[in-house]
Order: structure tokens, then C-alpha cells, then sequence
């Protein structure tokens, strides 16, 4: 294994041993063992793989745009492919979100999960193996072998541990997804071939391909990583997904899935299409506004808790969508905060309603009010998360959603305006549940045995909600994480869309 | 007498046959004549690759592309008499007999993928064709099994007669039936625009196009598939279609090469039917056997897109994708044979449950079936993609993963009955060590190939 020394500053391969641990975890639940036994395996597998990426803060070089911790090494020579991983400042907030909310759904899947239970913690790690993976392969095979691998245990979560329909969802989902992505494997075939011969994401990088070449491969990439965002049109599996899986796995596909879609935008889509992405902004602001507000009037709508805040995540991941799309340094970075943000506000909320769906095993609306005196613990995390969810000052979705709304504004009014109605229609209907479910007094008594959160539940919106008041309160400790790499990025992205501006390729 | 040793790889498994076929006098136990079986494959695979060169004036070649398909061709035999020694509808009395078959068929299969003259090519096709039919009517008292062979015999050899007949239209036009010959008649000639050129290609396209069972030259294959018995299925979906695939690419390709806009058009209508085809026809089976025999019609037309690539890199690619089919395909028949009834649907609801471990391998190779890393299917597709994006044929290939997704959800519906449904009732197994460890082994090869497609690609 080559490392290069100058990038990796701690010496080991730390970038394959993240990868490694939750793996060996879910292999060694192939033994037999205890119920308990294999739920604090899986719990130690993800903390142990949390604890390991501390070095990743603490070494990262802040003032470098390059990869960093990088690993090389030949996989199959005959494809002139290689074995790569490495992590910059765009992928690091990504990685921190993927260790942090997986010891999340270890502990939220304590009660709720009790049959197979060595299989669905085996699945669970599996998915952080993959999504690390993801966020951290520098080459276009690595990167899809886990975006494809990703389905096989998502699929079985969604199936095996959802609810009595989550077999048609999961189906619907893997269909959906490998919909997309088949796309994208075309658009790696052929860019494998116009890009001179290689997989690597870097060399790939601006590789100036012809104008037409870039719109064809945007697209065939586009329609990939738009399925997994989703964004309207191509949402047709996500509310089904989301309501019918198990609580981990719906935290694991809001939180972190939903922002492989939007990684890829950032790190594939386009720096590997300048020309193509510089004509088509447009067009996909106009997506991403329509996911907005799409998404929000749904959520509106909705009067079962987990459709409710799917749709909402829906929403949200527009307005992700869109700060990329304008294509500047507020934008950019204002969306991968959201990114961070979204992922650990809407995993708490999905989180939040297990613990009620638990208690009750209902989760429409109408059967809840009244939370404040009933369990004013919980009522209280919920009143936080949904101040964060709608992007309340001094909370981190305002961060993100001040950026990347300012971003909009420099130039597209309009897009900006119908964005901000968004916003408005997420206030709206957070606060309808929140007077609904908190306010408003409960439809039939609680029974007795309703009673507030627990301690090991209560544990797991800790970090959330620190994150959540860290962020909001002090954004520069993830900006400068990922100030320089986002740089680079708009840098690269514009000096090559000017330079065919100037030749005349585009307007 | 130097030129027979080129040929030491085929002589020593005839040897080995013959004296299979003669203990069989003295040996009734299934499970030895199999190791035989298998031991007579291990030793001839040691010699697969130490032979090199032509021989016969250049009827007889062992190069690279035929040493990779000899190779696959003994996998193909060693799993398939692992597989008979752990069935059942093998009976011990008649061991000896199918060992021969098989061993005869993997002989005639040597042949073809060596064979650098039309009529070498048509003495193997012959001879592995010919021990196929009478494997495929093995359960004598099986009606299905009669139907089935009756079928194929008389459908294969109307196909064999075409390939004759085209054959003849060759020498007519060439002179020649070598290959090499008749590339240099494509070359320097001025054969491209002789009305006699294109019939003898499309004679020669559609009698592989049998052999492969392309759409529309398939109906054949569901009902001999169904019809036969399983482990003879396995064989056959994989031994007999790579052997075609082998003679198929080296007639195109090193015969016809020049000639490359004559047979294109009539390989891209085959492609297209035989993926739409193979993979819609498939989603309306519910006998599992018949639905994997559609799925091998589809992944046929998966590999004809590496031949139709038209070059040594798309049969590269076809050799790669060969190579992945072979443990995928096979692993996916064994698990059948270990279920009592597995041909049928509610054999496999709630599996995972029972058998966890025959499930989670069934779903490795469903997995690897439909092309999703990190199974070895990937690895094919991606390099299939590959060859015929390169050779301009994009079209085709969206076409191709467009109906992968398709071919998703037929293999997944069998996933989510094993691992996302319960059964009431207990479905009885057939608790075979032998099929187990070929379920292991198949499974096994199948993620290390995905995980190191350097194993597998032909270089």
C-alpha cells in the first residue's frame, strides 16, 4: 500500500480502518450469540469507528485543498484502476455526520428491533462501512461499487425490519435507486473512455471534455445522484421508504443517503461537467425550488408523523440542491452545513417519533396533544428540533439556510423569493404539529404506561442537539474545516466555464 | 507426433473417460466416480495452460483466448459433477454413464474453443451437442425429461444443418474453411458486396444463435431447461453456451473480421430482441428453473454485445462476463437442487429462516445475476459496458441496463420470499453436504471475483 506522506498525516491507513471496523463487526455477528451480546458488539463497532475518526479533526490540514490521508493502491491494472481513498474538507463534515449518527441507530434500534436481531445490526454496519465508502472513494468504480452495494442492505432493512408494506417499499426503492444509477454507470463507462482511461475522480476533474459530451454525461450523472437526493420529479420511492422502514434505517436514509445524492452533486457532477453545469444552473434551481416547495405543501398535508417529516426532509434537501446550484461560495458552503444539519435535525425528529410510535404504536397526528404535560421531556427536544428544523436563529439550519438563500439572491430574485415562500411553508407546518401534538389536548387519555423518555433514549439526542446549538452558534468550526476545498472547488468550476465563455463554446 | 501434444489437455481427459466408463463396470458409488470426475478435470486443468501453438496446419490453435475458455469449461465440469454427486435425480446405477456424458461434452467444448477451421468447429459442436441431448433425456422414465430432450435434439440439430449449410456457402465463396484463410480471402477479395457473404454469415449467426439460445432462437431453451434434470440445467446453461460463445467470437472475429458492417447489423437485431426478450419474458415465470432459464436467454444477450463490440477487447469482455456466469450461475442451481421442491416459489418463502445460510447465498448470487457490486456479475457487465461503449454501440448499452433493472426485479421478488416472508408449513431439505459445499464454494468464488476482478479478467 502506497501512502503518501506529505497527505497522510497520521502515518496509518485510518481512511480503510474506518471502513474496516463496522465490517468486521457485522461479520463477527455471523456467530452465534446473545440478543444483547450482539447489540453491544454493533454498538461498540460504531463507537470504537467514531472514536478512531477523531484523528481525521484533529491531523486535517485546513489550509490544504488536496486530498488528504490519502491511500493508493492498484486494484485492477488492466482498468488502470486503483484502490483510492483520501478525504478534503468537503467529505469531512460527511464523514463526521456518517460516525455520528450511526452509534445514534444502534441505540435507537435497542427496543424497537426483536426479531433477527444478529442480522439486523449486521445490516446496520454494513451501511456504515458502505457510506463511509462512499464519502471517502477518489475513484468513480469505488465510488459506485458502494453506491450499488449500499442497496442490498438497505433493501433487507427496509424489508425484513420495516413495517407490514415495507416489503413493497423496499422494492420500490431499490428500483428507483438502481433506476438512477444504471444511468450513472453508463455515464462512468463513457467518461472512463473520453477522459483518457481512468476512474480517478481527480484526473477526471475538468478533463475538458467537448460541450455536447459534457450535457450528455451530466445528465446520465445527474439522473443518478438525483434519484438518492431525491429531487422532484424523482422522488416517487422516498415518503413509502422513509415511512415504512425501521427507525434506523429511515434516520440512515434522511440523514446520510439523501446527502450521497448531494455529495456526488458537489464532488462529481460538477467539476467533472464545468460547461454543462454552468448551462444547466438554471434549470436546476427550478428543480430545486420546485422540490421546496413541493415538498413542503405535501408535508402540509400529511397527517402521519413519519410522512410528515419525510416530505419536510424533502424540502429541506432542495434547498441543498439549490445553494449548489448557485454556484457560489455562500451557496456552496452554506449547503454543506445544511447538509450536516439536516442530517442530524431530521434524524433526531424521526428518532423523536420512535420514541412516541413506541409508546403508542400510533403515529398519526390526531392521536397525540398535549405532549407539553404528558412528557415535558420529550416535549422539550421536540420543541428544539423543530425550532432547528425551521431554521431558527442561532440554531444551524438557520446557518445553512441564511447561506444559501444569500447566495440565491445574488442574482436570481425570483428563485430566491419562491424559496423563501418555502421557508414559510416550513414554519407553517411545523408549527400546526407542534400546536397539534405539544398544544392541543390529547383525543383519548394516555394510558399509564405512557411515560417520558428514558435514559438511553434520552442519550441519543445529546450529540444531536449539540451539534445542532454548536453549529448555529458558532459555524466557523465546520467552515474552516471545509473553507479552502470549497475554494478550490468554485475556482476550478469558474476559471473553466470563463475560459469557454471567452472562446465562445457557451454564453 | 509433436503436433498431438498440443492436444494433450483433450487426450488425457478421453483417457480419463474411457476409464471412467470402465470402472463403472466394477464402481457403482456416485460419490467416487465423481471425485474420478473431478480429479480427471484437476489434471487436465494443470495441463490446459502448458500447451501453445497450432497445429494440423492451423486447424487446431491453443492460444490465450482458448486456454481462458478451456479453463472455464473445466470449472464448468467439476461443478457439474459436484453437483450430480449431491442430487438425487442422479441414481447411482447410471453414475458412470452421466460422468462419461459430461467429460465427452467438455471434450467436444475444448474443441470448439480451439478450433480455428469451420469444420474442427462442427466435429465439436457435433460432439458436445449430441452428449448434451442425452443429458438433458438422463431421467429415462421422466416424461418432462424425454419432452425436453426430443426438443432440443430436433430443434439443435436443425441448427447444427444451418451452420452446415453455411458453412458450405464459405468454402464456395473463400475456397477455404480455416479461418485464417478466410480472413485473408475477407481482405483482400472483394467479397463484402457478394450476395453469398451475407447469407453465409446469417446462417452462421443463426445457428450459434441456437446454440446460445438468442432471441428469437430460443424457444428451445425454457423447456429443455425445465425439462432436464437440474444438474445437468446448470451444466448446460453454462458449459455448452460459453463453448458457443468461444467458437461464435473466434469465427466473427478472427474469420469475419473484415467483414465486420456485414454481421453487425444482424448481431445488433439479436441483441436487442434477446435482452428485451429474455429479461420481459422472464418476469412472468413463476417456476424458479424456468425464470433462471429466461434470465441465462437474457445474460446471453448481455455477452453478445462483447461480441458484437467486434473486437479481441469485446471478447475479453465476453470472457470476463463468462467467467462470473459460470459460479454465479451454477451456485444459483445448486441451492435449487438443495431444496426439496426448490424449482417451485414457495420453496424458498421464509428461508432465511430455515437455512440461513443457503438464503444469504442465494441472495449473493441473485445479487451477482442482476450486476450489483460487490459480486462478480458487476464485474462482467462493467466490462461488457466497457467494450461496446468503446466500439459505439451506447445505444444498445443503455438499452442493456435499462432491462437490468428489469431483470432486478424478478431475481429480487425471490430475495424478498426468502428473507422478508414466513411460511407456516416446514419445507422439507434435502440436507446434502455435497451441494452445501458447492453452494460455499460457488458463493465463495463469486464475492472474491467481485471483490478482485484482477482474478478473473482475461488480459
Amino acid at each position: 500500500m502506497i501512502f503518501d506522506p506529505f497527505y497522510n498525516a497520521a502515518g496509518v491507513p485510518l481512511l480503510s480502518l474506518l471502513m474496516l471496523i463496522p465490517a468486521l463487526g457485522a461479520a463477527l455477528l455471523g456467530f452465534r450469540m446473545s440478543a444483547r451480546a450482539a447489540q453491544l458488539l454493533a454498538f461498540g463497532a460504531t463507537l470504537l469507528t467514531a472514536l478512531l475518526s477523531m484523528p481525521l479533526y484533529l491531523l486535517f490540514n485546513k489550509a490544504g485543498s488536496q486530498m488528504q490521508f490519502v491511500e493508493r493502491i492498484s486494484w485492477v491494472a488492466a482498468w488502470n484502476l486503483e484502490y483510492s481513498v483520501g478525504i478534503d474538507g468537503i467529505s469531512l463534515p460527511l464523514v463526521f455526520l456518517t460516525v455520528l449518527i450511526s452509534p445514534i441507530c444502534v441505540l435507537a434500534s435497542w427496543q424497537g428491533i426483536t426479531t433477527r436481531i444478529r442480522g439486523y445490526y449486521a445490516c446496520l454496519l454494513l451501511m456504515e462501512s458502505i457510506m463511509l465508502g462512499i464519502f471517502v472513494s477518489l475513484n468513480l468504480i469505488l465510488l459506485f461499487f458502494f453506491w450499488e452495494a449500499m442497496l442490498v442492505p438497505m433493501y433487507l432493512l427496509i424489508g425484513m425490519w420495516g413495517s407490514e408494506r415495507g416489503r413493497a417499499a423496499a422494492m420500490k426503492f431499490l428500483l428507483f435507486t438502481l433506476g438512477g444509477s444504471i444511468f450513472m454507470l453508463v455515464g462512468i463507462v463513457a467518461i472512463y473512455l473520453l477522459g483518457g482511461r481512468t476512474f480517478d475522480i481527480g484526473a477526471l476533474s475538468n478533463a475538458g471534455l467537448s460541450h455536447g459530451a459534457q450535457l450528455w454525461l451530466f445528465i446520465a450523472f445527474f439522473l443518478g445522484f438525483a434519484v438518492k437526493v431525491p429531487v422532484v420529479p424523482f422522488h416517487g420511492w422516498q415518503p413509502d421508504a422513509y415511512a415504512e422502514a425501521p427507525t434506523a434505517a429511515t434516520i440512515i436514509m434522511a440523514a446520510v443517503l439523501a446527502k450521497m445524492g448531494t455529495y456526488g452533486f458537489i464532488r462529481i457532477l460538477f467539476p467533472f461537467f464545468p460547461h454543462a453545469a454552468w448551462t444547466l444552473l438554471e434549470p436546476m434551481m427550478v428543480l430545486a425550488v420546485a422540490t421546496v416547495v413541493y415538498g413542503a405543501y405535501c408535508a402540509l398535508a400529511q397527517r402521519d408523523l413519519k410522512r410528515l417529516i419525510a416530505y419536510s426532509s424533502l424540502s429541506h434537501m432542495g434547498f441543498i440542491l439549490l445553494g449548489i446550484a448557485t454556484l457560489t461560495k455562500a451557496g456552496i458552503d452554506g449547503s454543506i452545513i445544511q447538509m450536516v444539519s439536516h442530517g442530524v435535525i431530521t434524524g433526531g425528529l424521526f428518532l423523536w417519533i420512535a420514541s412516541l410510535e413506541g409508546r403508542l404504536k400510533t403515529r398519526m397526528v390526531g392521536d397525540f396533544g398535549g405532549l407539553s404535560r404528558a412528557v415535558p421531556v420529550s416535549a422539550t427536544i421536540f420543541t428544539l428540533l423543530g425550532l432547528a428544523a425551521t431554521g431558527f436563529p442561532g440554531l444551524s439550519a438557520f446557518v445553512g439556510e441564511f447561506l444559501i438563500l444569500s447566495g440565491v439572491f445574488q442574482g436570481h430574485y425570483i428563485i430566491g423569493g419562491v424559496a423563501v415562500f418555502g421557508v414559510v411553508l416550513g414554519v407553517a407546518y411545523m408549527c400546526w404539529a407542534y400546536y397539534r401534538l405539544i398544544l392541543f389536548r390529547p383525543a383519548v387519555p394516555y394510558p399509564n404506561g405512557f411515560g417520558d423518555l428514558g435514559l438511553r433514549e434520552a442519550i441519543c439526542f445529546v450529540p444531536l442537539l449539540i451539534v445542532i446549538v454548536v453549529v448555529g452558534v458558532q459555524p466557523g468550526i465546520l467552515l474552516e474545516f471545509m473553507r479552502t476545498s470549497v475554494d478550490h472547488l468554485i475556482g476550478v468550476i469558474q476559471a473553466s466555464a470563463m475560459a469557454s465563455i471567452s472562446a465562445g463554446v457557451i454564453r | 507426433m509433436s503436433e498431438l501434444r498440443l492436444l494433450t489437455p483433450e487426450i488425457v481427459l478421453t483417457i480419463c473417460m474411457l476409464g471412467i466408463f470402465l470402472s463403472g463396470l466394477a464402481i457403482r458409488s456416485k460419490g467416487l466416480l465423481g471425485l474420478l470426475t473431478i480429479a480427471a478435470a484437476a489434471v487436465t486443468t494443470y495441463l490446459i495452460p502448458l500447451s501453445a501453438g497450432t497445429a494440423f496446419d492451423g486447424m487446431f490453435v491453443a492460444d490465450e483466448y482458448s486456454v481462458y475458455f478451456k479453463l472455464l469449461f473445466m470449472v464448468t465440469l467439476m461443478l457439474g459433477a459436484l453437483l450430480a454427486v449431491g442430487a438425487g435425480v442422479i441414481r447411482e446405477g447410471y453414475a458412470a454413464e452421466y460422468f462419461c456424458l459430461l467429460m465427452l461434452a467438455s471434450i467436444g467444448m475444448m474443441c470448439m474453443a480451439s478450433a480455428n477451421d469451420l469444420i474442427v468447429l462442427y466435429i465439436g459442436l457435433e460432439l458436445m451437442s449430441l452428449s448434451v441431448y442425452v443429458l438433458t433425456g438422463f431421467q429415462r422414465e421422466n416424461r418432462w425429461s424425454n419432452e425436453a430432450a426430443m426438443k432440443y435434439l430436433l430443434l439443435g440439430t436443425f441448427a447444427t444443418a444451418i451452420l452446415l449449410f453455411g458453412i458450405a456457402m464459405v468454402y464456395i465463396l473463400t475456397g477455404s474453411t480455416s479461418l485464417p484463410a478466410v480472413a485473408l480471402s475477407m481482405m483482400t477479395g472483394g467479397n463484402a458486396a457478394e450476395p453469398l457473404l451475407g447469407l453465409s454469415i446469417l446462417a452462421i449467426v443463426i445457428a450459434f444463435g441456437f446454440k446460445i439460445a438468442a432471441v428469437p432462437f430460443h424457444m428451445w431453451a425454457p423447456d429443455a431447461y425445465q425439462g432436464a434434470p437440474t444438474p445437468v440445467t446448470a451444466f448446460m446453461s453454462v458449459g455448452p453456451k460459453a463453448a458457443a460463445f468461444a467458437a461464435f467470437g473466434r469465427v466473427l472475429i478472427e474469420g469475419f473480421g473484415a467483414a465486420l458492417t456485414a454481421w453487425a447489423p444482424a448481431l445488433t437485431v439479436l441483441v436487442v430482441l434477446t435482452v428485451a426478450g429474455g429479461n420481459l419474458l422472464a418476469l412472468r415465470q413463476d417456476n424458479v428453473k424456468r425464470m433462471l432459464a429466461y434470465s441465462s436467454v437474457a445474460h446471453a444477450g448481455y455477452m453478445l454485445l462483447g461480441v458484437l463490440a467486434g473486437t479481441l477487447v469485446g471478447m475479453k469482455a465476453v470472457m470476463t462476463y463468462m467467467g462470473a456466469y459460470v459460479f454465479m450461475n451454477m451456485g444459483a442451481f445448486a441451492v435449487m437442487l438443495s431444496l426439496e421442491n426448490g424449482e417451485e416459489r414457495p420453496a424458498y418463502v421464509g428461508l432465511a429462516k430455515r437455512r440461513p445460510i443457503l438464503a444469504i447465498s442465494m441472495m449473493i448470487f441473485l445479487f451477482s445475476l442482476t450486476g450489483i457490486p460487490p459480486a462478480a456479475g458487476f464485474v462482467g457487465k462493467l466490462q461488457v459496458f466497457l467494450a461496446a461503449v468503446d466500439a459505439g454501440h451506447t445505444g444498445l448499452v443503455i438499452l442493456a441496463v435499462i432491462f437490468s433493472v428489469v431483470s432486478a426485479y424478478y431475481y429480487l421478488r425471490l430475495v424478498g420470499s426468502m428473507f422478508m416472508r414466513q411460511t407456516d408449513g416446514v419445507v422439507a431439505i434435502s440436507s446434502s453436504r455435497t451441494l452445501l459445499f458447492a453452494v460455499l464454494l460457488t458463493a465463495f468464488f463469486v464475492m472474491l471475483l467481485g471483490i478482485f476482478p484482477s482474478l478473473v479478467i482475461a488480459i
